[in-house]
């Protein structure tokens, strides 16, 4: 904190200009409607293709640019995109897509079942070298082409007509139609092979309600797309600010955005702030910080090593001091809002049966495992630290990587400890546990393997009604904790000023933001 | 995919050094089997970047990385490719920002399969050796005073004045000074500027990095009398850093800068008028809630802020005594809740204490501003037509209907609950202070 000045007499005329200039231009400018850009603080492009989506980042961008068969609306609510509506196999294993008719691509080519097909053997196919296969490994034969075993055309996706898509699964999957609403499953242009360059700022084609226009120095011009599925969408421009020159709430009150998440510690003096406390909203938590151990060496192949790891944290107390006291402890990897009914209880530290598994392990001491090296790129590992130190004598060495580096680095080979802050992007459990933690996962960076595990999820996914769901990801719930792959830390909630008149950003869920959906108030 | 947030930043990111800085050339390290590393070298250029050299001799390793230390026990790991049994790094330091006075530790590791070979740790301090800036320096007491220009007689009355600063704070928070101070006193607003980097205020006239143990003084900031107290102020920060170290928790900034600041003058009669002319105001006071990290970006919240973190200092040495603040400090250090310390230091609970306190000014602590309806999207779905629903509890078109209200719900108890922690996915702060913040 800046050392504060002697306060000068015309700063309350400053704010109260400020002020008047947030409330006037809220009042005023709406009139312009359409006409009015949205400018949004949405980061610096990261990549257009929905291939290689690497962060939260690219998912808000890319939801704007690009449709799937279904979409998710600013409730969480799946509904039909490019599908007008699907039907289901008695199974649950077999889903049949009727696309809406006339479909179109931004530069005005028809869009057709064929270009959904394409679009994820694209994403499947090894030679592509997707981010995040794993998405759509649920389609039967999919992972075997991945592995090397079968054949694109042993993919269970058909195409009867231009209209229809029939998708085969390897076990039943309720969630399905939700997980098709994720970026990594959307509908690209026939263009799109596996060259790194076939989209671009200068002749972007995509399916989405905006679509690239220009890049404006550091700022993304989107531009409303008249082919979208759902017709134009209301606001013409979205300006997609890569960043500020201030503060998020400096820019913010200087109208150089409409739409900005701001920092907790920036949040916690604008909610009571009279000028801006109005603007600021708080999002439903749909993502988790959690520690990853890698299960593939030693000491961390062994569970009895990772419970002690967990069961030393007294986890409510920690998160508090790490995050404050409003922080939500995580007793799962999945956010509250994804469970069908109710959330597992939290677990009590017990840091003497934390020192017996170890022992039982095989090590006397904390001190026998070796150095401990606990990355700490994602989370504020300290307090944890501190504790496997003094509670289990643990040498650990604390290191950070560039958030580049990181990503680099996890899928080859993750720190023994990691640390994630991840975002879902379709409201079901299945998207945490099955991304983050099947075999097959592209993200299961720890690269754990269990079998009772995967036998759960299958049975998991194949519930249908919220009890059996419950029931069924509760025993999910407790493998992961018996296993101990992961430890969950956090569940976040991000804070956003919105401008006064913007309609429909809904419950501002990162990874769910759709612009198309938003306008400005008549 | 979910997706991969940001998180927390490391502590290098954001790196920005200003100036010139020191070279260092160190021996090469002993070889091992497999290989070794030589010719390990160093430099940095303020405000532009730092670059790091070596040379491997030996098979090539499976991999190498360069391992950064900034003041703190955290190491950032950088990988860097071997080029012809040569290692070179360059770290642009141009979008972000690091003190003046930083030291840096770096070594170098090979692996190859199991086998990791780590070179000896060196270190490369980065002050801000900017041409034109002929720095001196001189020690003085537990300060060592830097200037350039001809400022050394006030660096040095700086340096008898710090003395007397720490001892004081010492003395209320019932902690020493745990390591000697670097004052460096900058002529020009422009110097100084640059050296507290992009991102600070403008109208800031000092800053202080605790971890760094360092303070940056602008003599143009104000009066003798002005800078005198500004630097009590910073001297306190330290001190208090010392005081309340700990590896859980972060002390509420309110009770920071209000010790520093009632530090100054060792009471809060200025604040307190302060205080109670703006609680006689429209916009009142403001909750503790609100001061507990960031401050307020206008300029009225901000001095609103300190004030009230001063006045409810002094309410606590004038009710409890000093001692009550060293019994804080130590609860802190042992890991205490903001709430928990208070309770640890006075006896009484934080929500009796801010009951007093707001009822001296005769007002009660506000609620959070209640922010205005999120308006529903107005833009029609595409129809959905012809279809049937799939058999999932996850919702659907036309069965959306109990899950928007759990949303809506979730969402209408957060926006009751205020203030919620968490991490921000997208930064769009620029230049944030570093690892452990500059106070001032």
């Amino acid at each position: 904190m800046p050392r504060r000045p002697t306060t000068p007499a015309w700063s309350g005329l400053v704010l109260a200009a400020l002020t008047f200039l947030v409330l006037a231009s809220s009042a005023n400018l709406s009139a312009l409607a359409g006409g009015r850009p949205l400018r949004y603080l949405g980061g610096e492009m990261g990549t257009l293709d929905p291939a290689f989506i690497a962060s939260a980042a690219d998912v808000q961008l890319l939801l704007q640019l690009y449709a799937g068969l279904t979409r998710i609306d600013e409730q969480g609510a799946v509904y039909g995109s490019l599908a007008e509506g699907w039907t289901v196999s008695d199974n649950g294993q077999t889903y049949t897509f009727r696309l809406r008719d006339n479909l179109r691509f931004s530069d005005g080519t028809s869009l057709t079942s064929d270009d959904v097909r394409r679009s994820w053997l694209r994403v499947l196919d090894p030679a592509t070298g997707a981010l995040a296969p794993d998405v759509l490994t649920v389609i039967d034969g999919a992972a075997d082409w991945r592995s090397g075993v079968g054949s694109a055309d042993e993919v269970g996706i058909e195409v009867p007509d231009e209209r229809t898509l029939v998708v085969h699964l390897r076990h039943a999957a309720s969630h399905f139609p939700a997980l098709v609403a994720t970026p990594t499953a959307a509908v690209v242009p026939p263009a799109a092979d596996n060259s790194p360059n076939w989209q671009s700022v200068d002749d972007f084609v995509g399916s989405g309600p905006y679509r690239v226009d220009r890049l404006d120095g550091t700022t993304l011009v989107l531009t409303a797309n008249p082919e979208y599925v759902a017709g134009p969408p209301p606001i013409d421009q979205i300006d997609w600010l890569a960043d500020v020159d201030t503060s998020a709430p400096e820019a913010f009150v200087a109208e150089e955005v409409d739409l900005v998440s701001v920092f907790p510690g920036d949040a916690s003096w604008i909610a009571y702030d009279a000028s801006l406390g109005p603007y600021l909203h708080e999002e439903a938590a749909l993502s988790v910080q959690y520690f990853g151990f890698d299960t593939t060496r030693p000491p961390f192949d062994d569970s009895r090593v990772r419970r002690a790891f967990l069961l030393a944290l007294d986890r409510p107390r920690l998160v508090e001091l790490a995050d404050g006291p409003a922080a939500t402890v995580a007793t799962s990897l999945v956010p509250p809002a994804l469970w069908p009914e109710g959330i597992p209880e939290d677990e009590s530290a017990d840091p003497d049966e934390a020192r017996r598994l170890l022992r039982e392990a095989g090590y006397a001491s904390g001190a026998e495992l070796g150095q401990i090296t606990v990355n700490a790129t994602s989370l504020n590992v300290a307090p944890a630290v501190a504790v496997w130190r003094e509670e289990l004598g643990a040498d650990i060495a604390i290191e950070s990587m560039d958030f580049s580096d990181f990503l680099q680095v996890l899928p080859e080979r993750s720190p023994q400890v990691f640390t994630i802050n991840w975002i879902t992007d379709y409201p079901s459990p299945y998207a945490l546990f099955g991304l983050l933690l099947l075999p097959d996962a592209a993200s299961n960076y720890g690269r754990w393997t269990d079998a009772e595990f995967v036998r759960l999820m299958e049975e998991a996914a194949r519930a249908t009604d919220p009890g059996a769901q419950r029931s069924a990801y509760l025993a999910v719930e407790a493998e992961v904790d018996a296993q101990a792959p992961v430890i969950p830390w956090s569940w976040d909630v991000s804070h956003w000023l919105v401008r006064d008149g913007l309609n429909g950003v809904g419950n501002l869920t990162v990874g769910l933001l759709d612009l198309g959906r938003v306008s400005w108030a008549d | 995919m979910g997706r991969l947030s940001r998180g927390t930043a490391p502590l290098l990111l954001g790196g920005l050094l200003g100036g010139l800085l020191a070279v260092l050339v160190v021996a090469p390290a002993p070889s091992r089997a497999g290989g070794g590393f030589a010719d390990l070298n160093a430099d940095a250029t303020f405000g532009a970047d730092m670059t790091f050299s070596a040379s491997w001799t030996g098979a090539p390793p499976d991999r190498v990385e360069l391992l950064l230390g900034f003041g703190g026990e955290e190491r950032l790991v950088v990988p860097v490719e071997l080029v012809s049994g040569q290692l070179d790094y360059r770290r642009d330091l141009a979008n972000g920002y690091l003190p003046p006075n930083t030291p840096v530790a770096y070594r170098w590791r090979a692996v190859i399969g199991t086998q990791v070979t780590v070179s000896p740790e060196r270190s490369l301090l980065y002050d801000d050796a900017r041409p034109g800036l002929d720095w001196r320096q001189a020690q003085v007491g537990s300060a060592t005073v830097h200037w350039y220009d001809a400022n050394e007689a006030i660096a040095r009355r700086f340096g008898d004045l710090a003395g007397g600063a720490a001892d004081a704070a010492a003395d209320l928070l019932g902690h020493p000074l745990a390591d000697p101070i670097d004052i460096f006193v900058y002529g020009a607003r422009e110097d100084f500027q640059e050296a507290v980097g992009p991102g600070a205020r403008e109208w800031i006239g000092a800053a202080t990095y605790p971890h760094l143990r360092t303070v940056l003084m602008w003599l143009g900031a104000g009066s003798t009398a002005y800078l005198d107290t500004t630097l009590a102020h910073e001297v306190t920060h330290v001190v208090f850093n010392d005081a309340t170290a700990n590896p859980f928790h972060e002390p509420a900034t309110w009770l920071n800068e209000g010790t520093a600041t009632w530090s100054e003058l060792a009471n809060a009669d200025t604040e307190r008028d302060l205080v109670s002319l703006e609680a006689r105001r429209a916009e009142g006071l403001m909750a503790f809630a609100a001061l507990t990290d960031q401050f307020p970006i206008d300029t009225r919240g901000a001095s609103l802020a300190y004030a009230e973190g001063t006045t409810m200092v002094d309410l606590i040495i004038r009710d409890f005594g000093t001692d009550a603040m060293a019994a804080i400090a130590e609860a802190y250090r042992s890991g205490a809740t903001d709430e928990d310390a208070i309770l640890a230091g006075t006896g009484v609970s934080f929500e009796a204490l801010r009951e007093e306190y707001f009822a001296a000014f005769g007002v009660t602590e506000p609620d959070p501003i209640e922010p205005l309806p999120l308006g529903r999207s107005d833009v029609p779905i595409p129809p959905q037509a012809g279809m049937e629903l799939a058999p999932s509890a996850e919702p659907q078109p036309g069965s959306g209907e109990s899950q928007d209200v759990a949303w809506w719900l979730i969402i209408g108890f957060m926006a009751l609950g205020a203030v919620f922690v968490a991490t921000v996915v997208l930064r769009a702060r620029r230049a944030q202070p570093p690892a452990g913040g500059g106070n001032g």
